[in-house]
């Protein structure tokens, strides 16, 4: 499928010291990372100073900054003001649900709709990327190596094609400290060497009783100067990639599947954020019940949200059922206590239903009464379901 | 049929003015549930291009649109123009529907007094007070008692009168009654006029009046505990009250509407 002439889907992935922006239009072959610097592969974007420590205390000026931060981002893009439809997927190392709000408040104030800002973490990002490449490199299973503040994070993806669609893993497998207490005052040779080692140790560990066809290198301390004994080992039969960009880049990918400019198809994300819940309500839809799905299992918890708006007509409780992935069926009852009295169908509803956690689904429902024939009380309810945890 | 009805149109960012009441609506929902519960008020206020026009501008109905300017080109029945609004969200069941057509076909065989009496005391329920005076007087000034007969125009009268009261004109209210009482001599009619007198008269003409209408005394004694127990039972006013008057103040200018 063809994306429509100003479409614009970009990829962000948003890092407390740096970010970066990928986007994909009709007008790119492949999505295209911005560089900072004309003609040069410099991808890394400052992010504001304040901007983590604001979020991350609850201040709301956070979200304007982040809003602003992304706003400057986004005008890097050539044309973007003139594109009709801007659709944005922003990764984070991990999705927190103070900035899962924070990041969709952010992008309401740049009118960008909530149903085109998908949300997702660096491991659903990789899965993106690595899906997205040639299909010789994820036969097997693939690693990533992510080097950051002092460590390398290992990482496994594999696919199991025993169900349909076929689940992916990502899993993080081990963690190398290589900080200033691992190094244990060694001089710089002597540190060199050492560091070799320990990484090639952990490579060694990982593929001792796996086949491998790729490996992934992030982070800018990965270098041929330390990594001479450990990349000979990797490039053994395997693919081997160095780069700085495979998380904004998997985020674009994210972004291009879900608006259906680039569909996986058959494989599914199942990270441990993903909700197992499909939750639906009974609703008269021009004139015929149906069951109107409000939530579909297999998505992040942070993913996981829908808003409509209904009119009662003669009840009082809102009516919900769950389903898990294993057919566990359940009803769920909400009753609107203290409703305005109104005439019947004078009552309009607005609900909000979103998981806060990969089991806690919370429901918000605002009384709009029926415009100024019926103007609303400003009644709110609000109800959490709690799940039982994952087996 | 009862559960959630879901609403898929979009919301009008310029909503439609009703006329007759004064309202806005910002919702196809909101034209529905006006259509179903005031037929009596349907009338060129609604059913008209501006209608159509916002239908397809603000809902974005073009369909809808092209249906409704056909039914108002060809100057259809009132039931053919608004069926099709219901129709657009299936807003009411088979029954519904039936009962909907059968109503409005009532209508458009009531003798046209009766038809503005009626629209008239929609109004009143709606607060359009200075609107439902107009209407009421239209039907008395062009009294045909040979239609509709005398008791017909003596409920109009008490009616009138009510809309005057809610606008605090005490003394046209009693001279409606008066009139009423005139026609149709009910007690009812005669108990109120008498309620109403001290609203508007001084102590001394009150009771002037009084003896002028020869009540005994055992009949106004009866009057005043009544209207002392109303009174009572009234609920007191919480909160800040120029907040309340203020309210009261919008209230009363948007009911006195023409």
């Amino acid at each position: 499928m063809i994306s429509e002439s100003n479409e614009i889907m970009a990829g962000f992935e948003l890092g407390s010291e740096f970010s970066q922006l990928t986007y994909y239009c009709q007008n790119n072959n492949e999505p295209t990372t911005v560089s900072t610097v004309t003609g040069e592969k410099k991808y890394q974007i400052s992010t504001p100073k304040d901007l983590f420590p604001f979020v991350e205390q609850g201040a709301e000026l956070g979200i304007a900054l982040l809003s602003n931060f992304f706003k400057q981002c986004l005008e890097e893009l050539a044309g973007v003001k003139t594109m009709k439809k801007v659709s944005i997927m922003v990764t984070m190392k991990t999705m927190k649900s103070v900035w899962a709000r924070v990041i969709r408040l952010a992008l309401d104030m740049l009118d960008i709709p909530r149903e085109q800002v998908f949300l997702q973490d660096h491991q659903e990002s990789f899965f993106y990327y690595l899906l997205n490449q040639k299909k010789e490199f994820w036969t097997g299973s693939a690693a990533l190596f992510e080097y950051e503040k002092g460590e390398i994070n290992a990482y496994e993806l594999c696919i199991d094609y025993h169900t349909k669609p076929a689940f992916v893993h990502v899993d993080k497998v081990s963690r190398l400290y290589l900080d200033t207490k691992a190094r244990k005052g060694l001089s710089d040779d002597q540190w060199i060497k050492t560091k070799d080692e320990l990484f090639l140790n952990q490579c060694k560990k990982m593929f001792q009783d796996k086949n491998f066809t790729s490996v992934f290198l992030v982070g800018e301390k990965f270098d041929k100067i330390w990594t001479q004994k450990s990349l000979n080992f990797l490039c053994q039969k395997r693919h081997v990639f160095q780069g700085e960009n495979l998380f904004s880049k998997g985020a674009c990918y994210g972004a291009m599947d879900k608006e259906g400019v680039a569909p996986l198809g058959d494989y599914l994300f199942a990270g441990p954020d993903m909700i197992e819940q499909n939750i639906s309500m009974p609703m008269i839809v021009k004139g015929k019940e149906i069951q109107y799905h409000l939530i579909s299992a297999g998505v992040s918890w942070f993913m996981a949200r829908h808003e409509c708006e209904f009119i009662l007509d003669n009840t009082e409780e809102i009516r919900l059922y769950s389903k898990s992935m294993s057919s566990e069926e359940m009803q769920h009852s909400i009753w609107l206590t203290d409703l305005p009295d109104r005439p019947n169908r004078a009552t309009r509803i607005r609900m909000e239903i979103e998981f806060t956690s990969v089991n806690k689904c919370r429901i918000c429902m605002d009384d709009l009464g029926l415009g100024k024939l019926y103007p609303s009380m400003g009644k709110k309810w609000e109800s959490v379901i709690e799940f039982s945890e994952r087996k | 049929m009862s559960g959630y009805h879901l609403c898929q149109i979009k919301k009008a960012k310029h909503p439609y003015y009703i006329e007759s009441i004064s309202t806005n609506i910002f919702t196809i929902e909101e034209l529905c549930f006006y259509l179903q519960q005031n037929i009596y008020l349907i009338d060129e206020t609604i059913i008209n291009e501006k209608l159509c026009d916002w239908v397809r501008d603000e809902l974005g109905l073009k369909k809808l649109y092209r249906k409704l300017y056909e039914q108002l080109d060809r100057q259809e029945s009132i039931g053919n123009f608004i069926l099709p609004v219901f129709k657009e969200i299936e807003y009411l069941s088979h029954a519904e529907f039936r009962k909907l057509h059968e109503q409005i076909s009532n209508i458009e065989i009531q003798p046209q007094d009766m038809r503005k009496k009626l629209k008239a005391d929609y109004l009143v329920n709606f607060k359009m007070y200075g609107n439902a005076i107009n209407l009421y007087y239209q039907i008395l000034k062009e009294r045909n008692p040979g239609n509709m007969g005398v008791r017909f125009y003596a409920s109009v009268l008490n009616n009138m009168a009510m809309a005057y009261a809610k606008l605090f004109l005490f003394e046209e209210a009693a001279d409606c009654l008066w009139q009423s009482y005139g026609i149709v001599r009910s007690n009812q009619t005669y108990t109120k006029y008498i309620s109403l007198l001290p609203l508007y008269l001084t102590e001394t003409e009150y009771e002037k009046k009084l003896e002028q209408l020869c009540i005994p005394n055992e009949q106004r004694e009866k009057i005043e505990t009544k209207n002392s127990g109303i009174r009572k039972e009234a609920p007191e006013l919480e909160g800040d009250i120029s907040e309340w008057v203020e309210m009261e103040k919008k209230k009363y200018q948007k009911s006195t509407c023409m």
